[in-house]
């Protein structure tokens, strides 16, 4: 007993692990897809460069591009390829937790949504890489 | 600052979105195709600074650019929590904000001087 | 009959005894149909009257007994033996502090989360009794009684690693139960709930990990209904951005 008369309380938490993400495989895949900002966002600083060396004018643009097709930037690029699908996909599946779940007071499930959600990224991305290699 | 959190999440959720469906075609061809020569006309110097001439394709490019950016620092800025490192989560998201306004800004610079 | 025995390994906590965790294990013969509960239950009867924990209904209602069983947040009245192997750890809920044993504390929960979001009808003006009750069509209740199923077990905040780092969380159960009463047709107190929904330390501090929903013995959905009042919440920010005379 303390003074106050109450029962003294050992106050606690369970101890936590830092890397508690590793705890089950939903946190797993969790942070996986949090951590694809870190490559895109590698991409986007590649973009700003792209830009900066453009308006430096061509050689010094074509250098980069020149540089950037050693296998060493294909595979970085390759990395991020894959960072960027894994965001795509689960970006997607999320999606129909976002929308309004009535429309006009009808339930709107969530099967249309991934559907449309799936076809309309791959479609893009169809029409983006075919016109980029038939220009 | 807390009165903008709904614009960072509005502009995270954006970016997000554009990231999900433009990313993987444009990084397969900037990256991959482009310098492996199989779309070398998609990423030539002529084609980009053609493309980039209109004011509505920068105003496209600085929406794509800005909001995707926007998406990954806000995201870099909740991993500090998540990963336990030991800076304060008001810091860290305050600096995955601005940088990314930086960012933006030097594209904008950019896209006026060319 | 065949008598399967199970061992159970309880993560225990007493000051008066000692300092810190340790854990004992128990043996316990299991009947087919048994639950966690009814083996921790046949502890305490049988073989050790020092095992705390708490319980009451045993139908899954109450939301008392909520643990960590082999290191997920599960309801024990509810969770069948059946299911596991001849070996399972008892452990007291993840994100709360411990009492005693398996007892958590849940004044956070219940006396500071929970009435924070204002979890009943809210009426500009009551309206007379004679005029009778507020009706309400089965659309209109389908809205939101997904999200009424709550029985306040805090097993989402268990789950959640956003309120193990961050003890102000509204959290899950909260911000879930203030989407079921700002959905419902028969209330009018929306907008004082979007403002604690949009404060600090609540809707933009969720970063979705969706495991509250997973962990719900209930079949509510907190992560989704959080990522609703997002989306709601980022709306009534833009509008009254864009017309700044339709708020009051």
């Amino acid at each position: 007993m303390t003074p106050e008369g109450q029962t003294r309380r050992l106050i606690s938490k369970r101890p936590k692990p830092r890397s508690w993400w590793l705890l089950n495989k939903r946190y797993t895949i969790y942070m996986l897809r949090e951590l694809t900002a870190i490559p895109l966002l590698g991409f986007v600083l590649l973009c700003l460069y792209q830009l900066i060396k453009l308006s430096a004018g061509q050689s010094s643009y074509e250098s980069l591009l020149s540089a950037m097709s050693s296998p060493a930037w294909i595979l970085i690029n390759a990395f991020i390829l894959v960072a960027s699908i894994l965001h795509s996909v689960t970006w997607i599946l999320l999606m129909p937790k976002g929308l309004p779940e009535f429309i006009v007071g009808i339930r709107v499930p969530p099967a249309p949504v991934l559907f449309g959600g799936f076809a309309t990224w791959i479609a893009v991305s169809g029409i983006i890489v075919t016109i980029c290699i038939r220009l | 600052m807390h009165k903008l959190e709904p614009m960072w999440w509005g502009l995270f959720s954006v970016g997000g979105t554009i990231a999900a469906f433009l990313l993987p075609a444009m990084i397969l061809v900037v990256g991959i195709l482009g310098p492996m020569g199989i779309a070398s006309e998609a990423t030539s110097f002529v084609r980009i600074d053609s493309a980039l001439d209109g004011l509505i394709s920068k105003i496209g490019f600085v929406v794509v650019f800005s909001t995707i950016t926007m998406h990954c620092m806000h995201r870099i800025g909740a991993l500090v929590p998540d990963l336990k490192i030991p800076v304060s989560k008001k810091l860290a998201s305050a600096i995955g904000h601005l940088g990314a306004l930086i960012m933006t800004a030097a594209v904008l610079v950019l896209l006026l001087d060319s | 009959m065949l008598e399967r025995r199970i061992k159970v390994n309880v993560e225990r906590q007493n000051f008066e005894l000692q300092e810190g965790i340790y854990t004992q294990s128990y043996e316990v013969p299991v009947m087919d149909g048994m639950m966690v509960l009814d083996a921790l239950n046949y502890i305490r009867d049988e073989i050790d009257s020092t095992l705390a924990f708490r319980w009451s209904c045993r139908m899954g209602i109450c939301g008392s007994c909520g643990m960590t069983v082999d290191e997920q947040p599960r309801l024990t009245c509810q969770d069948n033996l059946n299911e596991y192997s001849d070996e399972i750890s008892v452990a007291p809920l993840n994100n709360f502090p411990v009492i005693r044993d398996l007892v958590v504390d849940i004044d956070d929960f219940m006396q500071k989360k929970l009435p924070s979001v204002s979890p009943w009808l809210i009426r500009k003006e009551e309206a007379p009794l004679d005029e009778g009750e507020y009706l309400q069509s089965p659309a209109e209740m389908a809205k939101y009684a997904d999200n009424s199923a709550c029985i306040n077990c805090m097993l989402c905040y268990s789950a959640c690693p956003v309120y193990d780092m961050e003890p102000n969380f509204v959290g899950p159960a909260a911000m879930a139960l203030a989407q079921r009463y700002n959905l419902d047709s028969r209330d009018q107190g929306s907008g004082a709930r979007y403002s604690v929904l949009s404060g600090p330390d609540a809707l933009w501090d969720c970063t979705f990990v969706g495991e509250c929903s997973v962990a719900c013995p209930k079949g509510v959905n907190p992560a989704e209904a959080i990522q609703r009042a997002k989306v709601e919440a980022a709306q009534r920010w833009a509008k009254s951005i864009i017309m700044p005379w339709s708020q009051k």
